[in-house]
């Protein structure tokens, strides 16, 4: 249960578009105002442009083993994080759901001949431990560590990328680990329904059609195929490693070459695409007595390579702050949101939420007229972006996340000078680019809408709504079986 | 597809006296503000540097409110906190999640800006705002460009002066938060457990124990007038904190705070509040059923040595020897045992060690396979308590806890552009402590923990005796979870 969210709001520039389609809200006239602010200006003026912030300091190093370290020397605290991200991940298991978390927990069973209570406390006494994760296309292993404790940090890393002993004994547990985490994601509404887009989105020998492995293949799996998943997809070439904090940069760049110079290209990407599909279906999952309905609805989009990629954000920008607004203004829903996945070769335009399942069908009408509207006519963008730059400046300058926007700018070959020239391509997009945008890719019959609810009391007016009628339906019971 | 494998939660910290809580510091006329440089010491990793040097401007307007700067130009934005001394544990019997329902409705509308919300204010300027209820304080923080920052202290004087509380807004932001417990909670397979169902269960003070999401009658009772009540009785100067940190002027600024701040009248006095606990002499135990889970999972909590002393201290480290870290004793224990999930658990779980004032949890919990016994489990990670009242812990050992609450808390305050934990640890010392320069002495108590004060701490606060336990049982069943 996440309570650190309580009560983040999502008012995003958007709201202007809102008033457009229902009551505008409107300020007090000042005729009507009481004593008790009589000291305060009636009005401010608006701040105008957001000050500029050139992106932090930081330099890339490549190896001749084609292996990339990126140091970023920025940070209050004398700590450094180090963060070893290899170009391995689901999109690399063909049929072998989640091989590649297995692999990747069976790795922290041990490296370079020490064990992992071993490795765990040469980390702790470094103030850290070893983290590690795999998420679509990439694996990352990392540390946050006392600066002075960053080679020794480093070294450690480069054990268990390069060097996981694999230990027989502690495989199993590797295992259980990852059937845990199975079990969890199967028990929750929101894995449930982006499952179910997935069945969509990609073809049904795409690595990505299977979000949740079954427990038979997760017991399947064998040592030798973990083994096999680290030989194939592990390597020099593949790997980017990030150093950001306080830090010797001479110290550990030397660390670096020591501990990853003769380490072996490894294997190419072999650049499997992830692009999106149109899917023309709402997929219903029945969860009899659910008090709320949990909502993926989603179209594909080009990628971030594209020419229209800084408009797509605008408009991500535009139509969420036009949707959360109106579920704010109704109370429908708490944490509505939209965003946009960035994937190999494409993406997808998602809005997501949990609406109340009374208000459920009212609320999707209104979510699928505003997404109507913004095809008919251009929804103001006037503030979007200062906004998105205001919001660009927050991300670069904040420590976790100027390592998150640099390392996107790698994972997709964006050029250099990206993250320098978001400002000016985000203010060079006008409302009509926008429009454009939502004509060509919201339309009805590119969604794909995943509703996980109490369908006794949802299915009929969700199936009545006008547009939908040109969707397929698919409806699936408590207990997995499909109409 | 995995999450990060690693746990451990950020620290950040406040040492507080209860006694100060409610006092009105007011220290005389003027606004003329103690410059403090505040010096992090440098940590005995670190002998030779000094770390941190925060700059600190502290002053008390005639009103009460209390007013902490923080200038830092790294990054062109400013943040602005504003923590009032109003949480669910002071919340009014017969209100249960009355002051997490009003955080929702001070969003809505203020004299001067109507009904245009809050946060739409201030994401015109291009900036953020959120706000979150804790057990001792509602706060409400945003970042914006540093040229934003008269918008945002005019909104925020706005709303302080008058807001907009009518029934209309009350009935829209009692759907969200209705939606917003249905999403935490109600719709989540463990649905309260343990962030809930433990303290209910640990605490016999209703003050500490009640459900502070409230039950959803309580909220349908909710009126304008009782909002109104609750405006005037909690959210005034005397019971507040205003927290700028980032790029601005600080001369500028103190005149804003002077002429929008200053005018605003003291409220009444606080309400006497007992929220203290009997001690507890035998252990409590509840066996829960959530009928969308699928696994089980113990929770157990025990409770804390008042804040500040030296067993407090020593339990910030007993936390990092048994949770923290993939060396931490049960995370070791439980992969041995090849459980496959690891233990989750912290001081003051809906928090951080230090932003809270009263009686308070350490607590852990797991889910576990179905294949083991959940009282197996227990006696298990148990196991490892009674070792910390019988052993010493090696020199190595509370090292290793001392590197790894230290990076916990570095990690809590590294935040250059919009500076939240920062934000949170001055106005959580200056408004339960009067003092935002307590944020020094906290690595001083952990470094005068020793093996003997864990012994000790762990005799005196972690027998079985003083344990609670929530076991969360899968599937369906009469009793559902709270």
């Amino acid at each position: 249960m996440d309570l650190t969210g309580l009560c983040t709001r999502f008012a995003l520039p958007g709201l202007l578009a809102l008033s457009a389609l229902f009551a505008p809200a409107q300020a007090q006239p000042e005729s009507e105002r009481s004593a008790a602010n009589a000291h305060l200006p009636p009005r401010i003026e608006p701040p105008g442009p957001v000050p500029g912030f050139a992106t932090p300091n930081n330099w890339t190093v490549e190896l001749d083993n084609g292996l990339k370290i990126t140091f970023i020397p920025w940070g209050m605290t004398p700590t450094v994080d180090i963060r070893v991200v290899v170009r391995a991940g689901n999109i690399d298991e063909g049929q072998n759901t989640w091989l590649s978390d297995l692999t990747v927990e069976a790795m922290a069973q041990g490296a370079g001949g020490r064990s992992d209570d071993e490795i765990a406390e040469a980390f702790g006494a470094m103030g850290g431990s070893l983290s590690s994760s795999v998420v679509t296309d990439r694996s990352t292993f990392a540390s946050f560590v006392l600066a002075e404790h960053g080679p020794e940090a480093l070294a450690l890393l480069a054990e268990t990328v390069r060097e996981p002993d694999f230990p027989p004994e502690r495989f199993e547990a590797a295992r259980t680990t990852i059937i845990q985490l199975a079990e969890s994601w199967r028990q929750q509404p929101a894995m449930q329904g982006m499952a179910a887009v997935n069945l969509y989105q990609h073809p049904e020998d795409h690595p990505f059609y299977r979000t949740i492995p079954t427990r038979e293949q997760l017991t399947g799996y064998s040592l030798r195929d973990v083994r096999r998943f680290h030989r194939r997809h592990f390597g020099a070439g593949r790997t980017h490693i990030y150093i950001t904090g306080q830090f010797d940069a001479d110290a550990m760049e030397a660390a670096a070459r020591e501990a990853f110079s003769d380490w072996e290209r490894g294997p190419a990407d072999e650049g499997i695409d992830a692009a999106p599909q149109v899917g023309n279906v709402v997929h219903l999952i029945d969860r009899p007595g659910a008090p709320q309905s949990t909502v993926f609805l989603t179209y594909p989009l080009p990628g971030i390579d594209s020419k229209t990629a800084p408009a797509l954000e605008v408009m991500d920008v535009v139509m969420g702050g036009m949707i959360a607004g109106r579920m704010l203004d109704t109370g429908y829903s708490y944490a509505p949101q939209t965003y946009i996945d960035w994937a190999r070769g494409g993406a997808a335009w998602t809005y997501s939420d949990d609406i109340d399942t009374a208000n459920t069908v009212a609320a999707m009408q209104d979510v699928l007229t505003m997404i109507d509207y913004s095809r008919f006519r251009p929804l103001g963008t006037e503030g979007v972006a200062d906004w998105m730059i205001s919001r660009f400046i927050m991300s670069t300058g904040a420590r976790f996340s100027l390592v998150g926007q640099i390392a996107f700018r790698n994972a997709f070959d964006l050029p250099i000078d990206y993250l320098d020239t978001y400002a000016d391509q985000i203010r060079r997009v006008d409302e009509h680019a926008v429009l454009n945008l939502a004509r060509e890719y919201l339309t009805r019959d590119r969604l794909t809408l995943v509703i996980v609810g109490d369908l006794d009391q949802i299915e009929a007016g969700l199936r009545a709504l006008p547009a939908l009628q040109g969707a397929r339906f698919v409806r699936q019971d408590a207990d997995g079986t499909l109409h | 597809m995995q999450a990060w494998r690693v746990g451990g939660e950020l620290g950040s910290f406040c040492m507080l006296r209860l006694s100060e809580r409610f006092t009105s510091s007011c220290h005389g006329a003027g606004f003329l503000f103690l410059i403090l440089a505040l010096v992090l010491p440098a940590p005995a990793a670190l002998a030779d540097d000094v770390s941190l040097d925060i700059p600190i401007q502290y002053e008390t307007l005639d009103n009460g409110l209390r007013v902490v700067l923080s200038p830092d130009d790294t990054v062109p934005t400013v943040t602005v906190g504003l923590y009032f001394g109003i949480g669910f544990r002071s919340e009014p019997p017969g209100r249960t999640g009355y002051a997490h329902l009003f955080e929702h409705l001070y969003f809505a509308g203020a004299e001067l800006r109507g009904d245009i919300p809050f946060d739409a204010i201030i994401a015109q300027t291009g900036g953020n705002s959120s706000a979150y209820t804790r057990f001792d304080f509602t706060r409400y923080i945003s970042t914006v460009p540093s040229n934003a920052l008269d918008m945002i202290l005019w909104a925020e004087a706005d709303r302080m002066s008058a807001p907009l509380l009518t029934d209309r807004h009350i009935t829209t932001h009692r759907n969200t938060v209705r939606n917003e417990i249905f999403l935490n909670v109600e719709n989540q397979p463990y649905q309260g457990w343990p962030l809930i169902d433990l303290p209910m269960t640990a605490f016999e003070n209703w003050h500490n124990s009640h459900n502070f999401y409230g039950d959803l009658s309580d909220l349908d009772a909710a009126t304008a007038e009782d909002a109104r009540a609750f405006f005037r009785q909690y959210y005034t100067p005397n019971n507040a904190v205003l927290v700028i940190a980032g790029d601005f002027d600080a001369e500028t600024v103190r005149t804003r705070i002077r002429d929008w701040f200053g005018p605003i009248p003291s409220g009444p006095p606080l309400p006497e509040l007992d929220v203290s606990e009997p001690e507890q002499t035998a252990e409590r135990r509840r066996d829960l059923v959530y009928p969308n889970a699928s696994q089980p999972g113990i929770a157990v909590g025990y409770h804390m040595p008042p804040r500040g002393t030296p067993e407090y201290y020593a339990m910030m480290l007993i936390d990092m020897i048994l949770i923290s870290g993939d060396d931490a004793r049960m995370q070791r224990l439980v992969a041995s045992e090849g459980f496959g999930s690891r233990v989750s658990g912290s001081i003051n779980a809906l928090g951080n060690a230090y932003n809270y004032q009263g009686p308070m949890l350490w607590e852990y919990n797991i889910v576990h396979p179905e294949t083991v016994n959940s009282d197996d489990v227990l006696d298990l990670l148990e196991g490892e308590i009674a070792r910390l009242r019988e052993e010493l812990v090696s020199p190595d050992e509370i090292a290793r806890a001392r590197a790894k609450r230290l990076v916990e808390f570095y990690i809590s305050i590294d935040d250059p552009s919009t500076r939240d934990g920062i934000v949170d640890l001055l106005a959580s010392f200056a408004l339960f402590d009067d003092d935002p320069t307590r944020i020094n002495r906290i690595e001083e108590g952990i470094e005068h923990v020793t093996p003997e004060l864990i012994r000790e701490t762990a005799r005196t606060y972690l027998s079985p005796h003083q344990r609670s336990v929530v076991v969360a049982i899968p599937g369906s069943g009469e009793e559902g979870g709270e």
